[in-house]
């Protein structure tokens, strides 16, 4: 179990609308072996999602859930081929956090908070927004992790 | 002594938006000259706590929270400011002269 590797890094992403983007990430959940039930994973990120539009701006959005269909928690990082109307936002760029629903006291969780810190960071989030480069994206994500 | 900024971020998940709150504030009061301690009620527990001391200490105190936080006992007696999370994260640096102007601090 690892909370980010390159695998969970995808590109070029065919999706064009906020429903395709949560089916996809409940879909590569499943096929990760993040989530042992890809209908419920899905559901409860619609669940943070009506509560609360993940849009942060700067074109990003953020859906997330704590989801007893996760196994451990881990970060994707999804880049779309075209822009994504989120809720009325545009968005390029999807940056997922999943973690199961118990899970206190959870290193790989306050690995997971430093992303979240670095969304605060003009820079951090220009590079990560404009780059296709998935080594770059990787050491980014990784760097922000044991930061 | 200078001055001492406090703050607590809890949201429903504590996943995303406390931690970005958390280091929006953080960098704004650093900015400003605070010395500055931001307490986080997150999934992964709670983390940087604030101490009576932190709180006696404290010029300014901040909840930026979406739940009612944990620990609120802590708190009585104090001004407490108050805000959601989505303007800690957005406007982090004007909440805090706001609430310099409003408690005549400069």
């Amino acid at each position: 179990m690892k909370t980010f590797k390159k695998e969970y890094v995808l590109l070029n992403v065919d999706i064009s609308t906020r429903e395709e983007a949560i089916a996809f990430i409940a879909t590569k959940a499943s096929e990760l072996d993040i989530s042992n039930d890809r209908d419920k994973t899905e559901l409860d990120l619609w669940d943070r999602e009506r509560e609360y539009n993940t849009a942060i701006g700067d074109m990003i959005a953020i859906p997330h859930t704590k989801s007893p269909s996760i196994n451990f928690p881990v970060v994707l990082i999804i880049k779309p081929k075209d822009i994504i109307d989120w809720y009325g936002e545009n968005v390029n760029l999807i940056i997922s956090f999943l973690s199961p629903k118990k899970n206190t006291n959870n290193i790989h969780l306050t690995m997971l908070s430093k992303i979240s810190r670095k969304l605060v960071n003009e820079e951090f989030k220009t590079t990560l927004s404009e780059s296709n480069d998935i080594d770059l994206i990787y050491e980014m994500i990784m760097g922000a992790l044991n930061s | 002594m200078g001055k001492k900024f406090i703050g607590l971020c809890a949201c429903t998940m504590g996943l995303a938006h406390t931690f970005m709150a958390a280091e929006a504030l953080e960098q704004a009061a650093k900015e400003k000259g605070y010395d500055v301690k931001i307490e986080t009620q997150g999934t992964d527990g709670i983390k940087n706590k604030l101490t009576p001391q932190d709180i006696e200490e404290a010029d300014i105190i901040l909840h930026a929270v979406a739940v009612t936080p944990e620990g609120m006992d802590r708190f009585e007696g104090y001004e407490i400011y108050e805000v959601g999370l989505q303007d800690a994260i957005k406007n982090s640096k004007g909440i805090i002269e706001e609430i310099e102007e409003d408690l005549g601090i400069k």
